[in-house]
């Protein structure tokens, strides 16, 4: 139907767009991050041994790391059964559920994430709940736990929404087969469905996992010193110590285990395809 | 092959039919509109040649609106300038990268005095035959700071602001207190700014510990004694902000007990109404000025020190601008204007009370990494 020709002449605008916007800037931070730089008395690559031996970056780094593998794990844990609950919904109350999920996606994450605030801080929602059962102040703002929960809440429907498509496309014939013939509910679960929503939840958890990583406002509001993720730390580098090549040097560093990490998603989607065949 | 040969036929209809013209159409609209965009962009920014405009990079929040209301509005109105305000929040990074490619669209920014110090190759050096009106500051100012920026306001800088339902028999009075948990249990907050937190604050600590107050004893600052007294208070220190609205948030909700603040935010809680008290430390803190800096290359960088030349020679604007910042005016005769209307600004008609920071900056520069990298391990510890 159409040519290659119109493919990549409508593809144009938006192919510059991203050399110019994206590659263009990223080659130069690249560059800028491994070049040597006399005035700051670093040779070729220091930047990098140097962020590399700082404890502070390797810490958070790892931080960064285990935060959005908790955030995608919760995520992807209360993200399910709610697509469940919606796709077995009659299909009037399905867009209802569904708007419910999709609204706060639209709202900025600002806004969320100072609703958060208002829920964590001192005399806010918990602590006049704790109030009521006679507890003290929780102190919960800038708590790990703060942060994590806005994370979540910010990544939940991304979640939801790619899960849904797919149990709601899942054939509900193969469930219905695999119990006629004796199987148990968490065996027909475990081996008919799942397997079938496998590379759907991999993607899913994948990409939340990537979009956590480079997570700054909710850690900026909700958390402190000690819950800091590593944008928190670049942003650090250039508006506080001024110092742009360690703070490409750290982008950097980010973007190629992120890429790693794609990598390893990647071949465990194949994975999963090759097992289902 | 098949498919090879349709393709082929294909692409030839298209070349020569309706498509190719109606794609050709559409790619020529997008790139007009795209270069339209651009350079209706261009008209935007640069002003025609012969109107007087600037660009200020105020403090943000209250400053803003304070520093629009005394000194903006009514400069525009005498010279017939247009002003534009932009809210950049941080802006040296910005700045750098403005300088470094040549493109500087702000014609006067808030600067710090450590920010001048570190990096004067950023901002012009003042045109003293426009801005002559340098003499009469509440201290005296020195070196590259003096030559490439202007005093706007006072602050002293950390004060000690407090709750008073959390110590209704007398709260903390000195640095000792502060950093006394045992007597003044309950959650501390600091600001976290980098460097300009970095020595301010391992100074205090030192001064809490018995250092005398005056830089010749504390210069150069023992960090490891500094560093003792800071780690063992660092379990109270519940929060740290970056902005000083957020520290109004902290103490407002009663999130912390007590804090490091500017005195002028302070004045501005117990102005609403909230349960705070403010604290010159007994045994002494910073006066610090807020500056105004023309960044090198400034498109209208004569109207900047014109502004400048405007601020410091209106006494009674600054006292207006004080009245309503709660901070203290750059110059003795704004501080008595200040005064005639009322304003027993403290710590401007007192100076000699406190120690001014531009005496460490020279340290502070010189040491700046080892300062910088001790107070970010700490803060995150």
């Amino acid at each position: 139907m159409y040519g290659p020709a119109l493919i990549v002449a409508l593809s144009l605008p938006f192919l510059a767009m991203m050399s110019v916007g994206f590659v263009l800037p990223l080659s130069e931070s690249v560059i800028n991050s491994f070049r040597s730089d006399p005035e700051a008395n670093r040779q070729f690559a220091e930047a990098y041994r140097e962020i590399l031996a700082d404890e502070l970056f390797r810490t958070v780094l790892i931080r960064t790391f285990t935060t959005a593998a908790v955030v995608s794990l919760i995520s992807l844990v209360l993200a399910y059964p709610t697509a469940e609950f919606i796709a077995s919904c009659s299909s009037r109350t399905r867009p209802f559920l569904l708007a419910l999920v999709v609204v706060p996606l639209w709202s900025s994450v600002i806004a969320r994430t100072y609703a958060w605030y208002g829920v964590f801080v001192r005399d806010g929602l918990v602590d006049r709940v704790a109030d009521l059962f006679g507890y003290g102040p929780q102190q919960l703002l800038f708590s790990r736990l703060a942060v994590t929960l806005g994370m979540v809440q910010v990544m939940l429907p991304i979640m939801i929404l790619p899960i849904y498509a797919a149990v709601i496309r899942y054939d509900e014939r193969l469930s219905r087969a695999s119990l006629s013939l004796g199987a148990s509910r968490l065996r027909t679960l475990l081996l008919v469905k799942l397997p079938m929503l496998a590379p759907t939840i991999v993607a899913a958890t994948a990409a939340i996992f990537i979009i956590t990583l480079g997570f700054f406002i909710t850690p900026a509001i909700l958390g402190g010193p000690r819950t800091q993720l590593i944008s928190n730390l670049i942003w650090q580098q250039i508006y506080q110590t001024f110092d742009l090549q360690r703070a490409q040097a750290m982008s950097v560093t980010l973007l190629g285990t992120t890429l790693l990490l794609l990598l390893f998603f990647g071949g465990l989607l194949l994975l999963t395809r090759r097992y289902l065949r | 092959m098949k498919q090879h040969e349709q393709m082929n036929q294909w692409s030839r209809g298209v070349r020569s039919g309706r498509r190719w013209r109606l794609l050709t159409a559409f790619v020529v609209l997008v790139v007009i509109a795209l270069v339209g965009a651009a350079c209706g962009n261009d008209d935007d920014d640069g002003a025609p040649q012969g109107d007087r405009k600037l660009v200020i990079v105020p403090a943000g929040g209250s400053v803003t609106t304070n520093m629009n209301a005394a000194f903006l509005v009514p400069f525009s109105i005498e010279t017939g300038t247009e002003i534009e305000i932009v809210e950049a929040g941080q802006q040296v990074g910005a700045l750098e990268a403005q300088v470094s490619s040549g493109n500087v669209l702000w014609d006067l920014v808030d600067c710090l005095t450590a920010d001048v110090v570190a990096r004067p190759e950023l901002y012009e050096e003042l045109d003293t035959s426009v801005v002559q009106s340098t003499s009469d500051y509440v201290i005296e100012d020195s070196g590259e700071a003096a030559s490439r920026s202007i005093f706007t306001e006072f602050a002293v800088l950390p004060n000690i602001a407090y709750r008073t339902d959390t110590y209704p028999d007398g709260g903390p009075t000195s640095w000792a207190d502060f950093f006394d948990t045992t007597t003044f249990p309950g959650a501390r907050g600091m600001f976290d700014l980098g460097l300009f937190s970095a020595w301010r604050i391992a100074t205090v600590a030192l001064i809490s510990d018995g250092v005398d107050p005056n830089p010749e004893s504390l210069i150069p600052l023992d960090l490891d004694r500094a560093y003792e007294v800071l780690d063992r208070i660092r379990p109270d220190v519940r929060a740290f902000f970056s902005g000083f609205t957020q520290g109004q948030d902290l103490l407002r909700s009663g999130e912390v007990d007590m804090m490091m603040l500017a005195d002028g935010r302070t004045f501005q809680l117990m102005q609403q109404g909230a349960p705070v008290a403010n604290v010159y430390p007994t045994d002494k803190t910073f006066l610090s000025g807020a500056r105004l800096c023309v960044p090198k290359g400034a498109p209208n960088k004569e109207v900047a020190f014109e502004f400048m030349e405007y601020v410091l020679s209106n006494p009674q604007q600054q006292a207006v601008f004080a009245s309503l910042s709660t901070y203290g005016p750059p110059t003795n005769a704004g501080a008595q204007a200040a005064l005639d209307l009322g304003i027993d600004d403290f710590n401007t008609l007192h100076p000699e009370l406190f120690m001014v920071d531009s005496d460490f900056l020279e340290y502070v520069q010189e040491n700046a990494d080892e300062l910088l990298s001790r107070w970010n391990a700490w803060v995150a510890s």
